[in-house]
């Protein structure tokens, strides 16, 4: 079975002897080593693992395990850079390390790194980890109440740091909106406060203590079951 | 009142008394400029004028905040314009960095909120190193660093206060400086400095998760990160004490 490299939506960059890819489609972000790096460029739809590994060897002036070639084209699939998966079963990465350092191959074994690119709205936020689950309120509007000073990440991501702190200042309530690109991970604690948040500020304009039209409490009511369906089972 | 900066033109619209009070939160190197054209808009009112002075804030048509006493609108204002900037700005593309000078060249520090970045150039700074900012790094298509100078902030759990032992930078102007250290650290209580260095590829991916606009503008942003990463040595490593960490950098250049 020959295998072809996926060119569509990706920017690639070479790095010394690796190579930055980007998806535009995902917005995932691959750092591939030397030898991965190689293995995808030979991945033209002529060769087989064997003949890859054969090819490559040459070029690296050492051995190349074809089952390191395949663990590499494991991980590129899974990477979504190539058109199809290779067949048969995966080759465990520790299998394909003990099988080179019995051959005592030169070449370094195939990396593939993934990051997920962050968002505009982590400016201010730690993200950027492999992919993670977010709250979702794309095309609602929502309000949170919290107690200040607490700015920043509390804005886009990272609610917990929203919950205010003790401080000099003495804690004062604001509503703020929350973007509806805000990336906020969800996780227990994250979903525990924001549901808080909305829900007293969906208080407050029940009660009159904060101005809102019926449209504005009726999307706000609509964004906390959207919140409470999303976080069912977080633990 | 229009505003410059970056490339990126604000219109703010709000009375006289509480656009002043706002000033401290337009962006560092910010002009006035009469030109016309496209603006991003925010407008600050006061939500209940007889409450006392808390404001709402607007950016276009969308509510950004409401009731918000001048300190705390001040922040949220100054959040917003700050990420609109590194969003929009067409000449500059923004890291999340910390970024000093030293020996004519700039350190650069990349890392998220709470990675400890404003500790450690608060360090660098009191150990001889030029301020160019704690927070964002914008790099002009040239692959020079400017400065984006505004009081370090350091955090306490869960916030944020104007560091006390650092006045305000002045307003004078640094030049932009070529990239000669890039560090990729983060705090951890007792940890031991041991750099190890990073190939040019993975210099450029601990740079990626740190571009604000790359999903806009990826293709722009890879050939510059690819540039700078080609361009400075890397270092990665965890971090014990700032002070110590400051003094192993700056032997590093």
């Amino acid at each position: 079975m020959t295998y072809h490299a996926r060119t569509n939506h990706l920017l690639v960059e070479s790095i010394g002897d690796e190579l930055l890819v980007y998806d535009r489609l995902n917005h995932h972000a691959h750092r591939l080593n030397r030898t991965a790096a190689l293995v995808w460029r030979h991945c033209e739809g002529k060769r087989d693992p064997r003949e890859i590994a054969a090819e490559l060897g040459a070029t690296l002036g050492c051995t190349l395990d074809p089952r390191a070639v395949t663990a590499a084209l494991d991980d590129l699939a899974g990477a979504g850079l190539m058109e199809q998966a290779p067949a048969g079963p995966r080759v465990s990465r520790a299998h394909v390390v003990r099988a080179l350092k019995a051959a005592a191959v030169g070449a370094a074994l195939p990396a593939v790194v993934t990051i997920v690119a962050p968002a505009p709205a982590e400016a201010d936020s730690p993200t950027a980890q492999p992919a993670k689950k977010t709250i979702d309120l794309r095309g609602k509007e929502a309000f949170v109440l919290g107690v200040t000073p607490a700015t920043g990440p509390g804005l886009v991501g990272g609610i917990t740091a929203f919950t205010g702190f003790p401080g000099s200042t003495p804690p004062v309530l604001v509503t703020v909106h929350i973007p509806p690109d805000a990336d906020i991970e969800l996780n227990a604690e994250n979903c525990q406060n924001l549901l808080k948040m909305m829900q007293d500020a969906l208080d407050r304009m029940m009660t009159g203590g904060l101005a809102a039209s019926q449209m504005q409490i009726q999307s706000q009511r609509d964004a906390i079951q959207s919140v409470k369906d999303q976080c069912k089972g977080v633990h | 009142m229009r505003l410059r900066s970056f490339g990126v033109t604000f219109e703010i619209v709000a009375a006289r008394d509480v656009a002043g009070a706002l000033a401290p939160a337009f962006p560092p190197h910010a002009t006035r400029t009469a030109c016309e054209g496209r603006a991003l808009r925010f407008s600050v009112g006061l939500a209940h004028p007889d409450r006392g002075r808390l404001m709402t804030i607007h950016r276009g048509r969308r509510t950004i905040c409401r009731d918000a006493p001048l300190v705390v609108a001040r922040d949220i204002l100054e959040h917003a314009l700050r990420r609109a900037i590194a969003v929009s700005s067409p000449h500059h593309l923004f890291l999340h960095a910390g970024v000093v000078g030293w020996k004519g060249r700039a350190i650069l520090i990349p890392g998220h909120s709470f990675s400890g970045k404003s500790t450690l150039v608060q360090a660098l700074v009191a150990a001889g190193a030029t301020y160019y900012s704690d927070e964002l790094a914008p790099v002009g298509d040239d692959g020079l660093v400017h400065a984006y100078r505004r009081p370090i902030a350091l955090r306490t759990h869960g916030g944020a206060f104007a560091s006390p032992s650092l006045p305000a930078p002045r307003a004078q102007s640094v030049k932009p400086l070529p990239v000669g250290l890039i560090v990729c650290t983060r705090y951890r209580e007792n940890a031991a400095w041991a750099p190890q260095e990073l190939t040019s590829a993975e210099a450029a991916m601990e740079l990626l998760a740190n571009t604000i606009p790359i999903r806009a503008r990826p293709r722009r942003a890879l050939r510059l990160l690819k540039r700078l990463a080609l361009g400075a040595p890397a270092h990665r490593s965890e971090r014990g004490e700032a002070r110590d960490a400051a003094r192993e950098i700056l032997r590093m250049i």
